[in-house]
């Protein structure tokens, strides 16, 4: 299950989005949700560190009358932006100094950060991550997944070293399952086969339209039919945008994706998912 | 070109990069835009980065460390100096444009910069005072969203007759308290929401229904101290119709941006934003039914080689390269965005003196 839609997102309607603002602004609403969602028989839903989704997760925590496991898509960017917003570039900096443990941050402190960042800027992305999955030690991580904004853009620069150590780090320094979001298919799939690393997993837009499939439909397709790694679809509607039918019937013309990302925000949408999902 | 040439990029289905001839790209901060035009300016055919300038030295240190086979700067005019740069892309606080600009142009580059042009009018004559050969743009993204474009080519077609009137509005949930940062401050902004997400309704206006003729307009600051958080215009167009908007970063529910544009026409209305277009027609037209029709951007999609962000982003730098190569005027040039520093320099004009204004298009 996707997790836009709790969010306050929709991507074909800022009225739908605010009407999903106000209905989801109380946890117990997303909670009932995917309560529903765990008993039709769907396994697993997106999280991210947004304060909505903690506080989801506390109240999960607190009640737990079903299991379900949790995908984890960082870093949130939104909440992010908005610190950016309020504090500056260097207010955000000293914040991820003081979150990683440090109380005071002096002058001589942040020249030091800089000089470190200089020496190992990989060690500071993974301070970074581990604080990012602070608050969720408790519950049942899959697989964490980098945002497309990053997958994306340490494609387009090449930065490959950074996609490596993050594989590692998250799998071997975790053990969780690690993964990527990307928008850009056929670019991610040909800069790992250059690297010589196992496919790793990968969440990807799939849908009739083919929509934020770059960099084309026809290209996305054959790409997403030769890929080795896992692949779950993602966007499989266009936020509402294709027919459930046409996107399924499409999504079924590869045989390599046995998963896939959906959000739904009420019962009947739920309903209708799962059961043309389960034929 | 390193990293480029370690990739071997005639292989499979991956898009041939063209790396000779392909004109060299320097980008001058290293921003959210600066980073998302480095990828994108480097990942399509014809062009390649060649270099970042970013003034903060923590940033500049990351970019050396992270991307390989380019030159990393802290003080662009070195770069301008060093690198023999065939387009310079400028993503800094708007303060510092107009020296960026020329400095880039009499280093013989065709010139990217991102919105709004200049922190003023003023400003802005004085940049199209002098001639140049290169070409320039300026970043008004939405002008390569279907959506918008879909309702340019109706309003255009005039199949739902002429406009009356229309009403807009630009809103995002982003600003509930003093914020800090360069964008609150009015010497380097030039404004508040107006000159950020204002000047994005103004060009869309100049885009859609040609010129201004008069402004009316009250502005208010809510949480900022010297920026205003809150605009209401009302427009006079050179056409006659009359129009109006609202810009505001200060209203809940809004995670994203939202332009939303409302046209009353002689048979009917069209309503647009980033997300949807929707006409009702009265009447059947030749090639339009009765009723209501909607298209979401998901059904406009375009293919585009790379998608950082949103596709508009790479259009416009698609737009920009193709104008270079094939000697053509884009579609917002520096003359062009300039209009809109002139229209926001009225508007404020108005809320100071509370009488409607004339706009000046004059150079």
């Amino acid at each position: 299950m996707g997790h836009n839609q709790f969010l306050g997102t929709s991507h074909i309607s800022d009225e739908r989005g605010i009407e999903r603002e106000k209905k989801f602004s109380n946890v117990k609403n997303i909670y009932r949700v995917v309560e529903k969602a765990a008993d039709l028989g769907c396994k697993g839903m997106i999280i991210e560190t947004h304060p909505r989704m903690l506080e989801f997760l506390r109240y999960y925590k607190e009640n737990e009358t079903f299991e379900i496991d949790f995908y984890l898509q960082i870093p949130c960017l939104n909440v992010y932006i908005q610190k950016m917003n309020e504090q500056a570039l260097s207010g955000l900096i000293l914040e991820i100094i003081k979150r990683g443990g440090i109380k005071t941050v002096s002058s001589s402190l942040m020249k030091n950060f800089i000089n470190y960042l200089k020496k190992d800027y990989i060690s500071i992305a993974v301070s970074f991550l581990q604080f990012e999955l602070k608050p969720f030690r408790d519950v049942n991580i899959k697989s964490i997944f980098l945002q497309n904004v990053f997958t994306d853009l340490l494609l387009s620069l090449q930065i490959y070293p950074a996609l490596e150590e993050y594989l590692t780090f998250v799998d071997e320094e975790m053990g969780i399952k690690p993964g990527f979001i990307t928008l850009n298919f056929e670019l991610f799939k040909k800069s790992f086969e250059e690297l010589g690393i196992k496919p790793p997993t990968v969440m990807t837009p799939v849908n009739p339209g083919g929509y934020d499939m770059s960099p084309s439909r026809s290209a996305v397709e054959k790409a997403l039919k030769e890929y080795k790694g896992e692949i779950i679809a993602m966007n499989i509607l266009g936020g509402g945008a294709f027919s459930l039918y046409s996107s399924y019937q499409y999504l079924k013309s590869f045989d390599n994706i046995k998963r896939c990302v959906v959000g739904a925000s009420s019962d009947e949408h739920l309903k209708e998912l799962i059961k043309l999902f389960r034929q | 070109m390193g990293k480029i040439m370690d990739i071997n990029l005639e292989k499979s289905s991956f898009p041939e990069k063209k790396i000779t001839g392909a004109l060299k790209v320097g980008v001058i901060g290293a921003g959210k835009m600066g980073l998302l035009h480095s990828g994108i300016f480097n990942n399509l055919n014809g062009s390649v980065l060649s270099a970042i300038s970013e003034k903060k030295k923590i940033i500049s240190e990351v970019i050396k460390q992270c991307v390989s086979g380019i030159e990393v700067y802290q003080n662009y005019q070195e770069m301008l100096e060093n690198e023999r740069l065939d387009i310079v892309v400028i993503t800094t606080p708007v303060f510092l444009h107009k020296k960026m600009i020329e400095d880039a142009l009499n280093h013989n580059a065709h010139v990217f910069v991102e919105k709004p042009l200049a922190i003023n009018g003023q400003e802005c004559r004085s940049l199209l005072s002098k001639s140049y050969k290169n070409k320039t743009m300026v970043g008004y993204c939405r002008r390569f969203m279907d959506t918008y474009k879909t309702a340019k080519k109706l309003i255009e077609e005039k199949e739902l007759g002429s406009i009356n009137d229309f009403t807009a509005h630009i809103f995002v949930a982003q600003v509930f308290r003093q914020g800090k940062g360069w964008f609150y401050d009015p010497e380097k902004s030039g404004g508040g929401v107006l000159m950020d997400l204002g000047s994005h309704a103004i060009d869309m206006i100049h885009y859609l229904f040609g010129g201004i003729k008069q402004v009316r307009a009250s502005g208010r600051s809510i949480y900022s101290k010297e920026v205003e958080d809150y605009v209401s215009v009302d427009l006079l167009m050179n056409s006659g119709v009359i129009g109006s908007l609202e810009v505001s970063w200060s209203v809940k529910d809004y995670r994203l941006p939202e332009l939303y544009i409302e046209i009353h026409l002689d048979y009917g209305k069209i309503i647009t934003t980033e997300k949807y277009i929707k006409f009702f027609l009265e009447k059947d037209t030749p090639s339009l039914k009765k009723g209501e029709t909607c298209y979401y951007k998901q059904h406009l999609t375009k293919d585009v080689p790379i998608n950082l962000a949103g596709p508009e982003y790479t259009l416009e730098d698609l737009h920009f390269l193709n104008c270079i190569n094939n000697n053509q005027k884009p579609l917002c040039d520096l003359h062009e965005a300039a209009k809109t520093n002139f229209v926001i320099d009225k508007i404020y004009s108005s809320i100071k003196t509370n009488a409607t204004e004339e706009i000046n298009y004059e150079i």
